[in-house]
């Protein structure tokens, strides 16, 4: 009846959680809410925690039949909440906060009070364990409850699981993310989307129109909504509580309509009815990520919409359906998208790819107008990791070499960058000044930022080669630790004081300049600095799409096919007529230069570079990153910088937690998918190598 | 046939030699730098004898303590061919634990009157703690990974370290605690102007604090000042190490061990439980760990645990057991004192801030590996581990 | 004497006290099939690898085409024009057939990484010639259609040709095959040995290989050599080694044995 594993997993389970426990997670979190007023991170916590518990057990004991799992599944609830009822009481009677510092406070146990008594403190006195009962029930029910969803479908399973995930995240990071967009501005692109989409698969059905007519029809119909939108907005729909404005703050797509904007608005309704008409016929992918992106927008104008409302269920269930929705259809759309592709003339499909990225690009250029400062410079900062990521993935992912001091190569770029673009007592374009104070007034640095950054880069790659060098013949484990002292001596040397008067010492490099783009020779308006984060967007977007660019180059190549063979088999991949010091080196260099891209970007972005920006975290979190996203694949790091890098910046109270997750994730994935979330796609080269065969063929006949 | 027998001698190593080379000639170079630097800091007399005793009886200590922990990367690395990135986490948690009791002891009075069986108490448990967190690293992270190739284990490690770390800082707080001060006085009627202080107008003299002291002492009329503890913890460290060496060369075990270093799947066809041997090879790198972290605290001057402690002496031993060969017992033993000598004399010796000593370490790893990759007693790996 | 195609003299190599090949003088000339035999552990792959350059013989030489090889890097050694499989098969796992394929080209491209990244003219002419040839190549061997399979996912007896495409990817004049059919059955075996005479009459190679099959070691090469504890024992035609006593005392460990029987060797290896 209770199957043999129920005991024993819920008692390894409850060693992390009592550890957990010990280092106050639930006091930490106790005091954010996941939804406003109805539930906090600390409930959810434990929710995970026992749901997580109850799932491994119910997998088990799953084929004894729905009612049997649940009972297993509530005892391993139950076991757990009798420990830790345990552990409150105990550390009632002895107080631990001597050993453990951040196990919490509270009347009658530091442990009580949190959500381990359901919030109602223990008292000891009055006997009042009302608490510890009200847990143990939550424990159990909801054990019970997860181990239900093993009988559902597995794709339905999956599909509520991300949603809910997804969910609990936005609703989560609410505050940061609730004024991107409106309500009416995502069910107007929804629309648009839609009905070019739903023209485009009646029009297949039904006429014999040409995929171009399609587009047009789509575009047609874009036209005829935003015309629509004008309509409605010159009668006052865009005003404060008009059918166009919504509950939320003032839209900011369909205002554009007011404006010196309307040309734009109606280019963009235009473009996105053709495109939901191409969508209906392109590949997988692209189909997918523009509906998952649009769902994503419709959640935001509904987080948006309902960020004041009484009834807080309305904005997750809304969210969640939304999610759930578009999880569950999207992919099955998606195949049907896909067939329909493959079916199309190569030219046609060309054109659609060209368009979808087209599309995805002009997202991505105006994206910060609507984001805020705030989630533009989250977006940097994913954008910073996901170039250090695809560098370093040069060397881990293709090449097989573990460097653990990445941290080198950036510092490096970023203290280039302020060396020779920040005035200093030794760097100063122009006489050097006497004393320190008037450095800032008679100086300027020796260059521009445009001119320092490809210093920048090949100074990094240069020194990254250079330090490749000792180090070539070492293997895995040798060279992680000497990289790793490799880092460790760079922030060693930009922290001491004997090169203060260059690198700063510990103070580093203050105010280093912004980036100008000075175009005042066609105009003189077009002088812009790039000082706010949603303006340095544009060079961090420009320099993960220079990466990407170069590297995929690079690996498509005969240069990456030399560097994966290194990863499988050196000495076979040398056998084969690798030059395993030039590939290597090159590997270095490369890595380390697009470290240096970032550094020098990073350091432009912050104005201000200090040594404790360099230390080994950065290594780690680029490595966590990789590994967690897929070796070898940038798609793969790309996603783990997102998760990675992107979440912990809009969850910043979970800060203390952060790294523990991270070196956690390392172990767990190399466990579990050591190939990451992504894994790399081998390229598939047959029906290009049977075209230059026909095609050389064809040479040698004519010859 | 007669061009052929010429060529029986090799053109200096031939093109094959020809990475390694300028390599040799730069370490040749750099090395040359630092002796030139070394002579001319003597020849000035910026350095004298007196400085060199004392950093070489300082740094013996430090280094004895390396030893114990690059042991435990040895014995790993011997057995399992990956590097053990944790074990400065496993030392951590001897530190910790060793902390706890000995501060339990010192606030409950037990210390002062049982100074000895406090500190024997101290020391088991900080060898516990870290038995406890090897063997758990063991078998949670890395046995699933037996057979993986080289770099998953390793990132594993690496992933472990962090969680450790980690876990500490938010289980004990960021705040470094100090160890509490220990005085073990012994031989009151040997020294008996030691520690002498006025109690009712009564001169009382305890003798030699062996743990807290610190002494002017006369050496071929060269004065310093040194601790008891010094040596205390040098010649127990090579005590520990004895004990470990007559394990492995004499018990059953120890011959295991050593099989199963040498081929792990023919030992498992001869009826050695590898896995057992493999624990074992965890517990006993746990237990140096722990002895080494337990004598690393009672030092006065090292006494601070922090959960960040154990990072730097886990590279540090790890350089040590690199530059005696990895996988090398008595290499990580003599890569430990070695490790340890060159930091506290090197400094002064080439005239920079002590705080660059961590670059001498990572700098004698460079030249090491540059020179001479299987460390100086590492001859035996090189082909296995190709 | 023919055109003597590999020339190695009197090498030695030792490990710590072992002495693995002792004073071994072989040579091969251009078009021939030869074979390398002898009981495991007589030192043939040790041999194999210092001609490939995996180790360094500690004395005497090896002369391919005239030139000294002996002592190179491997790189250097596959670019003059030697390539070899291995006995446990050494395949780029997480790579594909054709990409397998193309590293063995490798020392035949000459495209530079900045070619790569803005995929010059030049270098998309290489890469499309190097995949026409790939592609043949795949045909020649029987991979037709397999091309974009990882190489962990092919079977094992395909595992062996892809090893084979890869080696002739670097267009060598001569061949070194390591155990061609270990671990094969008869069947597979008979197909291993006709496409190893279609190898070298299709593509004037000269092939040089080691094998434990004598069935196939004698049916199919123009000159034997036997190694027994680091020493060549003997060398000749197919059927003058198999007559010869050292052969066969180092195969059965006594010289008991009627030295008329001349297929003596063949039965024992047969039923082993």
């Amino acid at each position: 009846m209770i199957h043999r594993t129920t005991i024993p997993y819920s008692l390894y389970a409850c060693i992390p959680i009592v550890i957990l426990t010990l280092t106050g997670i639930f006091a930490t979190f106790g005091g954010r809410d996941v939804i406003r007023g109805e539930l906090n991170l600390s409930t959810l916590t434990l929710a995970a925690m026992v749901g997580i518990t109850a799932y491994l057990v119910g997998v088990q004991a799953r084929e004894r039949g729905l009612a049997l799992t649940v009972l297993n599944a509530a005892l391993s609830g139950l076991i757990i909440a009798l420990v830790l009822s345990a552990l409150v009481l105990f550390e009632a009677q002895n107080d631990l906060r001597f050993v453990f510092q951040n196990i919490g406070r509270s009347a009658g146990g530091n442990l009580s009070g949190s959500v381990l008594t359901a919030g109602r403190p223990i008292n000891a006195e009055t006997g009042d364990y009302r608490g510890l009962l009200e847990m143990a029930a939550f424990c159990v029910t909801w054990a019970g409850f997860i181990s239900t969803t093993l009988f559902l479908p597995r794709r339905l399973r999956e599909v509520i699981f991300v949603a809910a995930m997804l969910t609990l995240t936005i609703s989560l990071s609410q505050g940061q993310v609730n004024n991107i967009i409106t309500l009416p501005d995502a069910l107007a692109l929804t629309l648009v989307l839609v009905l070019g989409y739903v023209a485009a698969v009646w029009a297949e059905a039904n006429t014999g129109l040409s995929a171009t007519a399609k587009a047009g029809i789509g575009a047609g119909l874009g036209l005829a909504v935003a015309v629509g939108i004008w309509l409605i907005a010159g009668a006052g729909g865009l005003e404060r509580g008009g059918v166009l404005y919504g509950q939320g703050t003032q839209p900011v797509i369909l205002s554009m309509v007011e404006d010196s904007r309307i040309v734009g608005f109606f280019i963009a309704m235009i473009l996105a009815g053709a495109l939901g008409a191409v969508l209906s016929r392109s590949s997988g992918q692209a189909h997918d990520a523009f509906w998952y992106l649009l769902a994503g927008l419709l959640a935001l104008g509904i987080i948006n919409s309902q960020r004041r409302a009484d009834n807080v269920w309305i904005a997750v269930i809304g969210v969640f359906s939304v999610l759930a929705l578009a999880l569950y259809f999207v992919p099955l759309l998606g195949k049907r998208a896909q067939t329909a592709f493959e079916r199309t003339p190569p030219k046609f499909q060309r054109n659609a790819q060209w368009f979808a990225t087209g599309t995805a690009m002009a997202i991505l250029f105006l994206a910060p107008q609507f984001m805020g400062l705030y989630v533009s410079n989250v977006f940097n900062q994913i954008a910073l990791y996901a170039v250090m990521g695809i560098g370093l993935n040069v060397m881990i992912g293709y090449t097989g070499l573990l460097d653990l001091g990445y941290v080198a190569s950036f510092a490096i770029g970023a203290y280039t960058l302020g060396v020779l673009t920040t005035p200093s007592l030794v760097t100063c374009g122009g006489s050097l000044p006497e004393t320190a104070a008037d450095v800032a007034t008679q100086c300027t640095g020796i260059m521009t930022f445009w001119e320092a950054w490809p210093i920048c880069v090949l100074f990094s790659g240069l020194t990254g080669t250079l330090l490749g060098i000792p180090v070539l013949r070492l293997r895995g484990d040798y060279l992680a630790i000497v990289t790793l002292g490799f880092g460790e001596i760079t922030n060693r040397v930009i922290l001491s004081n004997d090169f203060r008067d260059l690198l700063g010492g510990a103070q580093g490099i203050a105010g280093i300049p912004s980036p100008v783009i000075d175009l005042g020779m066609f105009n003189s308006a077009w002088t812009t600095t790039l000082s706010r984060s949603n303006d340095m967007y544009y060079l961090f977007l420009f320099s993960v799409i220079i990466t990407m660019f170069v590297v995929y180059q690079l690996a498509n190549s005969r240069t990456g096919r030399a560097w994966r063979a290194i990863k499988a088999d050196e000495d076979v991949a040398q056998a084969m007529g690798i030059n395993l010091m030039n590939n290597k080196l090159l590997a270095f260099g490369v890595s380390s230069a697009f470290a240096g891209l970032g550094g020098a970007v990073f350091g432009a972005s912050v104005q201000g570079i200090f040594p404790r920006s360099f230390t080994l975290l950065v290594s780690i979190n680029v490595l966590s990153l990789i590994i967690i996203g897929g070796m070898g694949s940038i798609p793969g790091v790309i996603l783990g910088a997102f998760i990675l890098i992107g979440l912990p910046e809009l969850l910043r109270e979970l800060d203390a937690y952060r790294l523990l997750t991270f070196g956690a994730l390392l172990v767990v994935v190399m466990i579990v998918k050591p190939e990451g979330l992504l894994p790399p796609k081998p390229p598939e080269l047959s029906e290009a190598g049977e075209a230059a065969r026909r095609s050389s063929n064809m040479t040698k006949e004519a010859a | 046939m007669s061009k052929g027998s010429r060529a029986v001698r090799f053109r200096g190593g031939g093109l094959g030699l020809f990475i390694q080379s300028p390599l040799h000639i730069v370490g040749t170079a750099f090395l040359l730098f630092l002796v030139y630097v070394a002579v001319s800091n003597i020849a000035a007399g910026d350095y004298t004898l007196r400085q060199f005793l004392q950093n070489l009886i300082f740094g013996l200590a430090q280094g004895s303590i390396y030893s114990l922990i690059a042991l435990g990367y040895t014995l790993v690395y011997g057995i399992l061919f990956m590097i053990n990135f944790a074990h400065g986490e496993v030392f951590t948690a001897g530190a910790y634990s060793g902390f706890f009791t000995m501060y339990t002891f010192a606030q409950s009075g037990f210390l002062q009157e049982n100074t000895l069986i406090a500190i024997l108490l101290t020391f088991l448990s900080g060898t516990i703690a870290s038995v406890m967190v090897a063997v758990a690293l063991e078998r949670v992270a890395y046995r699933p990974l037996r057979n993986a190739p080289r770099l998953v284990p390793l990132i594993t490690a690496i992933g472990a370290s962090i969680t450790l770390q980690q876990l500490y800082l938010r289980l004990f707080g960021a705040s470094a605690r100090r160890f509490p001060d220990i005085n073990l006085y012994i031989l009151p009627d040997v020294f008996t102007d030691l520690e002498c202080r006025v109690v009712d107008g009564v001169e009382q003299c305890l003798g030699m604090d062996i743990i807290g002291g610190i002494y002017p002492v006369e050496i071929f009329g060269i004065a310093l000042r040194l601790r008891p503890i010094s040596f205390i913890v040098f010649f127990g460290a090579l005590f520990i190490m004895w004990a470990l060496w007559m394990f492995i060369q004499k018990t059953k075990t120890g011959r295991a061990m050593r099989a199963v270093a040498e081929d792990k799947s023919t030992s498992a066809l001869m009826g050695i439980n590898v896995d057992r041997v493999i624990v074992t090879t965890f517990i006993l790198g746990g237990a140096l760990a722990g002895a080494g972290a337990v004598l690393f605290v009672i030092i006065p001057g090292n006494g601070q645990v922090n959960p960040l402690m154990g990072f730097f002496p886990g590279i540090k031993a790890f350089t040590a057991a690199v530059i005696g060969g990895i996988g090398n017992v008595p290499g990580a033993m003599f890569g430990g004192l070695f490790l340890g000598v060159a930091e506290s004399v090197g400094p002064s010796l080439l005239g920079i801030s002590n705080q660059l000593r961590d670059v001498i370490s990572f700098g004698l790893l460079v030249l090491v590996l540059i020179f001479r990759p299987t460390g100086f007693f590492g001859e035996v790996l090189s082909e296995k581990k190709v | 004497m023919g055109d003597v195609l590999l020339d190695v003299q009197t090498i030695v190599k030792r490990f710590g006290g072992l002495t693995a090949v002792n004073h071994v003088d072989l040579q091969i000339e251009r078009g021939m099939i030869a074979s390398l035999i002898g009981p495991n552990g007589a030192g043939k792959t040790t041999f194999f690898n210092c001609v490939t350059g995996f180790y360094k013989p500690d004395s005497g030489a090896i002369l391919f085409e005239g030139q000294p090889i002996h002592g190179l890097r491997t790189d250097y050694i596959l670019r003059s024009g030697v390539a070899r499989t291995y006995q446990n098969i050494r395949l780029f796992a997480d790579m594909t057939v054709i990409e397998n394929v193309l590293v063995g080209m490798h020392s035949r491209l000459r495209s530079s990484p900045i070619g790569a990244i803005f995929r010059l003219p030049a270098t998309r002419r290489e890469e499309q010639a190097a995949l026409a040839k790939a592609m043949d190549l795949l045909d020649f061997v029987g991979l037709t259609d397999k091309g974009d399979l990882l190489a962990s996912n092919l079977a094992y007896g395909f595992q062996r040709r892809l090893e084979i495409a890869r080696a002739l990817a670097s267009e060598p004049r001569l061949l070194l095959l390591d155990e061609p059919t270990a671990g094969m059955n008869p069947n597979e075996t008979e197909a291993m040995t006709t496409f190893i005479r279609k190898l070298r009459d299709e593509l004037d190679l000269t092939i040089f290989l080691i094998e434990h099959d004598m069935k196939l070691v004698m049916g199919l090469s123009d000159q034997v050599s036997v190694m027994d504890y680091g020493v060549k024992i003997s060398e000749g035609t197919p059927s003058h080694v198999q007559n010869d006593p050292k052969v066969i005392k180092a195969y059965l460990g006594t010289s008991e044995v009627d030295e008329e029987s001349g297929g003596v060797i063949e039965d024992a290896e047969l039923e082993s």
